[in-house]
């Protein structure tokens, strides 16, 4: 009897927006896996209600997809200035809230925790009503999805948004099925002060059960295996088999390229750039003090602009980037086009990447792929990226990252640095990363 | 017929901690002996709810000037009032005059920081007998210097305690101990070995019901659990540490039908602390392998010993010779423990279906072994080993001296 793989979609079918990094890698595989006709897959979804793994169809999701790629500029725009659920929870309860609250800095914050809190349970209630009662796949099909013994789930993408799905993975494996998860990252679990912790609880015990559940995990980075691995040990998991699998760097580079709105008074201007959500994690804080450093030194840095929308706990650098005086050359740029990035990446002297962890970065690849010089922390995941090709500093010293953004400033230096990617860096397509999905399942046994 | 009056810092009613069940069965035992017995205890009333006409409940914090105010030191402070506190000494007072006993017994030594100038000042001429469950002044200075009380206190609280059991060591004409060991730290103390009694902690054995058990195996069922280990303790800190230490909070190693049990006041304390939202991996995911069943009936403990296919003893320190132990050997299930566990039932460490596991390691791995594999039938001998573990058999010499003073 021929081996079935058995593809999770179950978060894609749900997904409203722009794909962002987990549902490109979902994407990216499963429709490689779809176009190898020497393959049995099928897609399947999760029923929280049934509990059970039901045959689902891909289409959908390749018409969104197709539909991303073919909204009209001003449609994205709309999409893309639109304010997450959170936030728009956040302001309701302001605007509702009485004056004395609002100029108590520690009834605000109470204010802020309470939306917060309430946003947590309207998201997993309407999560659950999603997909028990209005999701748009319950009618792609209604088959139970009868998984044999031998048989591959391959679980790519979020399943820690459906919690009740894992202790079921759990199950299958005695069953006979072999369990296939990539592994992201352990930031939410391991680094917690790195990210929100509205997640903690469910992507800690998703991780806990992928150990319990897979035969094979693959981490999206030696990093992240190492990770995993410490995981594994502090809650005495059986430690999966790992292989380290390289993600597809492909992005849709756009035909053309734009200056971003309201960016054309600069249009002139050197300029170095950083890309990715404005949060924590992402270390733009270490970008200001390279910055201010460069002043009390006499140094002159071009104007550095910061692509990404602002995220969890970055109101106080943003308020200190926005009102400190000396700092006039930091421009934030929260919602920006394929198009506009393309023009970006074009036009920058090279790309800054100060990261306190990453599962992968794959704005690093991004800029590498454009051929450009990137400044990266040494963190976690990032020097697997481009190994010597490009220079680290540690994320936590100003000196050294000044050092080296000092460094490419010379346009000698960065041109021979740029002939060097150009030549040596190769991009990862998904096609590739699909070859080597399929040979660590079929290698599984041997491993 | 000749009177016993008992004190202790807990009363005997509806026991269910192991000081209490020892205690309970040294009561009936003087009982049995013919002996007409009055307990006093003088207790936290916010800690226990059952208590007889005798007892004395006291408010700590009312008391506080009595003594230092922190949890663990609270059995002093129930000593110090028996003197220090007007009321409190008034009341033991006319209970010793007005009952005249033959033997006062004093169960665990705090109770006579207090009572001793007590009897000195009645000029009493009962006949006085330790009931000891550990050597306490070292145990005392091991709970506090855990729970990271101020050196100073710690020095204050082991010198009143040590000082109390010393001079119940040097007074008392017959001293009833937990194990070998603790006679021969006495005797070092300075009481001669003939006024000692070794009574190690028997268990009554437990009864259930059938919709007792009814109920448990469909919860287990429920949640898919097939295979149950049992932890009862309560939440005494050795009880506490001995699980972190030796089982610890990942237990990931347990597999999706499995679970560890836990049940006594120890689940409460866990229950509280490894809350399911705190930010941390081991208490977010420890539940996912543990079920709480909080302070539990003795019906209900049956149940669950019913149910249980391994019984765990994660016991690292304290003195006296663990309940839990005999309760284990005597339910007839896989036993995984540790050797300190099992320290006075040395005798069992031969018997099918035991596992001795010291480290987290070798613990996790003998419960992992326990868990999967079947059990081994007792033979003969076995069976009739095990059984000497009940109250009855245990103090049979106790019952023996005490007759004769």
């Amino acid at each position: 009897m021929s081996q079935t793989i058995w593809i999770d979609i179950t978060d894609m079918l749900s997904w409203k927006g722009q794909f962002g990094g987990t549902q490109r890698v979902v994407y990216g595989i499963a429709r490689e896996f779809l176009a190898d006709s020497e393959q049995d897959v099928q897609f399947v979804r999760f029923d929280t209600h049934k509990k059970a793994f039901m045959v689902a169809s891909f289409e959908p999701i390749q018409k969104h997809h197709d539909a991303i790629l073919e909204a009209t500029k001003a449609e994205r725009y709309a999409q893309a200035r639109s304010i997450g659920p959170l936030e728009r929870t956040k302001r309701v309860a302001y605007r509702l809230a009485p004056r004395f609250v609002k100029t108590n800095p520690a009834l605000k914050q109470g204010l802020k925790n309470l939306a917060k809190n309430a946003y947590t349970g309207l998201n997993r209630a309407s999560s659950m009503l999603r997909t028990v009662v209005a999701s748009p796949h319950r009618s792609a099909g209604g088959a139970v999805a009868l998984m044999k013994s031998g048989d591959v789930l391959l679980l790519l993408g979020k399943p820690w948004d459906t919690p009740s799905m894992m202790p079921f993975v759990v199950t299958q494996k005695s069953l006979g099925v072999r369990v296939v998860t990539v592994i992201y990252d352990l930031v939410i679990s391991l680094y917690p002060h790195l990210h929100t912790t509205l997640l903690f609880k469910d992507y800690t015990q998703y991780l806990y059960h992928t150990a319990q559940a897979s035969e094979l995990v693959l981490p999206i980075s030696e990093s992240s295996r190492r990770d995993y691995e410490i995981f594994c040990r502090r809650l005495m998991l059986p430690m999966p088999k790992a292989h380290v699998i390289r993600l597809g760097e492909e992005v849709s580079v756009a035909a053309k390229s734009s200056i971003p709105r309201g960016y054309e008074a600069y249009k002139k201007e050197d300029f170095i750039l950083c890309v990715g959500t404005v949060e924590v994690r992402k270390n733009h804080a270490l970008l200001y003090s390279v910055y201010k450093l460069a002043k009390e030194r006499g140094m002159v840095l071009p104007r550095l602009v910061i692509v990404g929308k602002l995220g969890w706990g970055t109101d106080d650098i943003y308020h200190t980037i926005k009102t400190d005086p000396e700092i006039d050359n930091f421009t934030i740029l929260s919602h920006v086009h394929d198009d506009e990035l393309e023009w970006l990446y074009k036009n920058c002297l090279f790309a800054v990447y100060p990261s306190l962890y990453e599962g992968w970065g794959l704005p690093v690849a991004e800029a590498l792929q454009h051929g450009k010089v990137v400044v990266s922390s040494n963190a976690s995941s990032l020097p697997e990226i481009a190994g010597d090709l490009i220079e680290y500093h540690s994320p936590y010293s100003a000196d050294e990252c000044l050092a080296l953004i000092g460094k490419y400033l010379n346009r000698k230096t960065r041109l021979a640095a740029e002939q060097r990617i150009a030549k040596l860096y190769k991009v990862t397509s998904w096609a590739e990363t699909y070859k080597q999905v399929k040979d660590a399942i079929n290698n599984m046994e041997r491993m | 017929m000749k009177r016993v009056l008992i004190f202790s810092t807990y009363p005997v009613i509806n026991p269910q901690h192991g000081g209490q069940k020892r205690l309970k069965a040294i009561t009936d035992t003087y009982k049995e002996a013919g002996y007409e017995v009055k307990n006093c205890s003088i207790y936290d009333k916010f800690v226990y709810h059952h208590a007889s006409r005798n007892d004395i409940g006291i408010d700590f914090h009312e008391q506080s000037a009595a003594g230092k105010l922190n949890p663990w030191t609270g059995d002093i402070i129930c000593g110090e009032v028996v003197y220090k506190n007007q009321s409190v000494k008034k009341k033991v007072t006319r209970l010793i005059t007005s009952f005249r006993p033959d033997i006062i017994h004093v169960e665990q030594p705090f109770i006579y920081i207090g009572l001793e100038p007590l009897l000195k000042d009645l000029n009493c001429k009962a006949k006085l007998v330790y009931g000891s469950q550990n050597i306490e002044g070292p145990m005392k200075r091991e709970i506090l210097e855990r729970q990271g009380v101020p050196p100073e206190e710690i020095e204050e609280a082991v010198r009143i305690t040590q000082q109390a059991e010393e001079a119940l060591v040097k007074k008392c004409d017959l001293l009833v101990a937990c194990t070998e060991g603790d006679v021969k730290t006495y005797v070092a103390l300075g009481i001669e070995e003939s006024k000692t009694v070794v009574a190690r902690n028997g268990i009554e054995r437990l009864a259930t019901t059938a919709a007792n058990i009814r109920h448990w195996r469909r919860r287990f069922a429920k949640e898919g659990v097939t295979s149950t280990a049992l932890f009862v303790a309560s939440a005494h800190p050795p009880s506490i540490t001995g699980f972190i230490d030796v089982v610890g909070k990942g237990l990931g190693f347990l597999e999706s039908n499995e679970r560890i049990v836990i049940a006594g006041s120890v689940s409460d304390y866990f229950t509280a602390k490894f809350k399911e939202d705190n930010i941390n991996i081991e208490d977010a995911t420890f539940w996912l392998r543990a079920v709480p069943c909080g302070r539990v009936s003795e019906q209900t403990l049956g149940a669950l010993l019913t149910l249980a296919d391994v019984i765990i003893l994660p016991i690292t320190e304290g003195g006296g010779s663990n309940l839990k132990t005999a309760e284990a050997l005597l339910a007839n299930k896989k036993v995984v423990a540790t050797s300190y566990a099992l320290r006075s039932f040395e005798w069992a460490e031969k018997l099918p279906n035991v596992w001795i596991a010291d480290t987290k390691e070798e613990f996790t791995v003998a419960l992992e072994d326990a868990l999967r594999s079947d059990t081994l039938e007792r033979s003969k001998q076995e069976v009739a080993m095990v059984d000497k573990v009940v109250w009855d058999v245990q103090l049979k010499e106790f019952r023996e001296r005490v007759a004769q003073l």
